[in-house]
């Protein structure tokens, strides 16, 4: 029943697709190979050798150095906040009764819905306010308010860590967080993991909000940096090009390793509701 | 010991609740409501409140570049979902069913455009589409399909199909990985038992993936359809340079204009924080809309059924 032009279909589909898809990338390794005058002059699709000199372009000044480490240290700390304290609020929603648990339960699945363009505008004048444009607290912190991962780690506690387990650790006078540290974190990791990875991707490629919060080029992030190549390299497209190039490998060098698990994440928490 | 009964009565879950809820108010609730009372004045972003009453929402309505922006992003919309949808389902289908090997490979390959930063995907596009040097023009030249580069940045009537093309490639692979994951938790019985019925694979496929798969379906159009509206990164990204003067914002004849483009533009171009507030309320309720006629529609196609 699986017919042979069916799969030859199929197969042509599929191999036109990929081929769609990692054409782009491929051609924007490639420039990035090339000298300004070489993109300009001549059509290729073969590498070519001025790579060295397109990274000494990009790290003459060290603005381009400077804003892939100020991604590490945002994408890095937001991660690290958001999976920690949303394991402790999903594990008070998994785990705990109390006064209209189920209410705010069911305010943190509402605003899962909600866009953040609706909040964005009062959003900065609160960081005009509290003076923290320029700084990276609102890109990082605002991390920990994820709905999406309350809502995930409620799931994988509520499933994967069970009651006997913290009733036993509780008779042996483990303190409520000590518990949380000593017996949910271990089980959950798999789960935090996943979260993780989504939450790094999400917060490395974020620019709607670094670009209303952040205007001095030696706070740039990634996206921002790749924004303003235009007007820091300019005429120099082989730098652009390599830079659009680097700044994309951690996060599809993090999917291409992890990408069974990445996929499970981000459907499983979905699939769940 | 049941769900219901309390496990541990005591302090800690407050405790442990009290980053995310303070983060929840500081960062999502007070901008959310207070969004509404900026919508209300004429804030610049420099000099103090001003109440003007729901004067931007008036001029909101005859506004026709935010008209415009509405009837773009809702265009784009209806280019790409129903489509990349059925695509998605059909690939997906056929992954699932393994009438195509590589089911891994393909997953990854198909999924990587939605992890790549939406600003170097929109970058990325300008210069493939570039006029002078990009790959497009460059292929349709060596094939002979064409005798001189098309501007395809430049002209207003290849802005929404392309935004449309991006936005489907950006995320064929991930609807379609999702449609996968739904396809997982339907009994291979179901089909095997079809099969014993003599039904054949397009069968199979109306008649038990469609429907038992909708549950999903209806989160992927419903998430597509909040997340389309929200469009942004790349379209701007692609015209970033071609909207250097006022009347080009968002591409030529503002044809590429989405409404979060126009919502960033007015904040922070034209400093018309108050009036981008609005836009921002505006857009809220668009999304609700949509969402819950999506909803409607498909739940009444299953009582059709």
């Amino acid at each position: 029943m699986r017919s042979l032009p069916l799969r030859l279909l199929y197969g042509s589909v599929f191999a036109f697709l990929a081929l769609l898809c990692l054409l782009p990338f491929a051609w924007t390794a490639i420039l990035g190979t090339h000298s300004s005058n070489e993109i300009y002059t001549s059509f290729t699709l073969l590498p070519g050798r001025d790579t060295a000199r397109n990274f000494a372009t990009l790290m003459v000044d060290g603005w381009f150095a400077k804003a892939y480490l100020n991604s590490v240290v945002v994408t890095v700390s937001n991660t690290a906040f958001a999976v920690i304290f949303c394991a402790m609020a999903g594990f008070a929603f998994a785990k705990y009764r109390f006064p209209l648990s189920r209410v705010f339960f069911a305010v943190v699945l509402t605003t899962m819905m909600i866009p953040v363009q609706l909040g964005l505008v009062a959003f900065v004048w609160e960081m005009y306010k509290l003076r923290w444009v320029n700084t990276f607290l609102p890109l990082i912190l605002p991390g920990i308010s994820n709905a999406f991962g309350v809502f995930w780690m409620k799931q994988y506690i509520e499933d994967g860590v069970p009651d006997e387990l913290l009733e036993a650790a509780r008779m042996d006078g483990s303190s409520a967080l000590r518990s949380f540290v000593y017996v949910v974190l271990p089980i959950v990791l798999p789960a935090s993991l996943s979260f993780g990875l989504v939450n790094f991707i999400w917060t490395w490629n974020g620019f709607l909000v670094p670009s209303l919060i952040i205007d001095r080029a030696d706070l740039y992030t990634l996206p921002l940096m790749i924004r303003n190549m235009g007007n820091i390299y300019r005429q120099d497209y082989g730098a652009q090009f390599l830079g659009i190039s680097l700044g994309t490998i951690p996060t599809l060098a993090l999917f291409v390793v992890m990408s069974r698990r990445l996929i499970e994440g981000i459907t499983a928490g979905a699939l769940k509701g | 010991m049941g769900k219901d009964e309390p496990v541990q009565r005591s302090r800690a879950p407050y405790v442990f609740l009290m980053p995310y809820a303070v983060a929840f108010l500081v960062f999502f609730l007070f901008p959310v409501g207070f969004s509404f009372v900026l919508s209300l004045t004429d804030w610049d972003g420099l000099h103090p409140l001003r109440s003007i009453g729901f004067a931007n929402y008036g001029a909101l309505l005859n506004d026709a570049t935010f008209r415009g922006s509405m009837a773009t992003t809702a265009i784009i919309l209806l280019q790409t979902l129903p489509m990349q949808i059925m695509l998605a389902l059909v690939l997906a289908f056929g992954l699932h069913m393994s009438i195509v090997g590589g089911k891994d490979f393909f997953q990854t390959v198909l999924f990587l455009p939605y992890i790549t930063t939406p600003v170097a995907v929109g970058l990325l596009f300008q210069s493939l589409l570039g006029g002078q040097f990009g790959l497009v023009n460059a292929l349709l030249l060596r094939v002979h399909l064409i005798r001189e580069p098309i501007q395809w940045l430049l002209q207003p009537v290849y802005a929404k199909p392309i935004i449309s093309f991006i936005l489907g490639w950006r995320n064929l692979g991930y609807i379609m990985v999702f449609l996968m994951a739904g396809m997982k938790s339907i009994p291979w019985e179901i089909y095997e038992s079809a099969r014993v019925d003599g039904a054949r694979l397009p069968t199979m496929f109306w008649r038990i993936t469609v429907p038992l798969i909708r549950p999903v379906l209806s989160f992927v159009v419903v998430t597509s359809v909040i997340g389309g509206f929200q469009l942004f990164d790349e379209p701007f990204l692609l015209y970033q340079f071609a909207s250097a003067v006022e009347s080009a914002v968002g591409g030529p004849d503002h044809a590429g204009l989405t409404i979060v483009t126009y919502l960033y533009q007015t904040a922070y171009r034209f400093h018309h924080w108050g009036y981008a507030a609005a836009i921002g309320y505006a857009l809220a309720i668009v999304i609700l809309v949509c969402t819950f006629l999506g909803l409607r529609l498909l739940t009444r196609n299953r009582r059709g059924a």
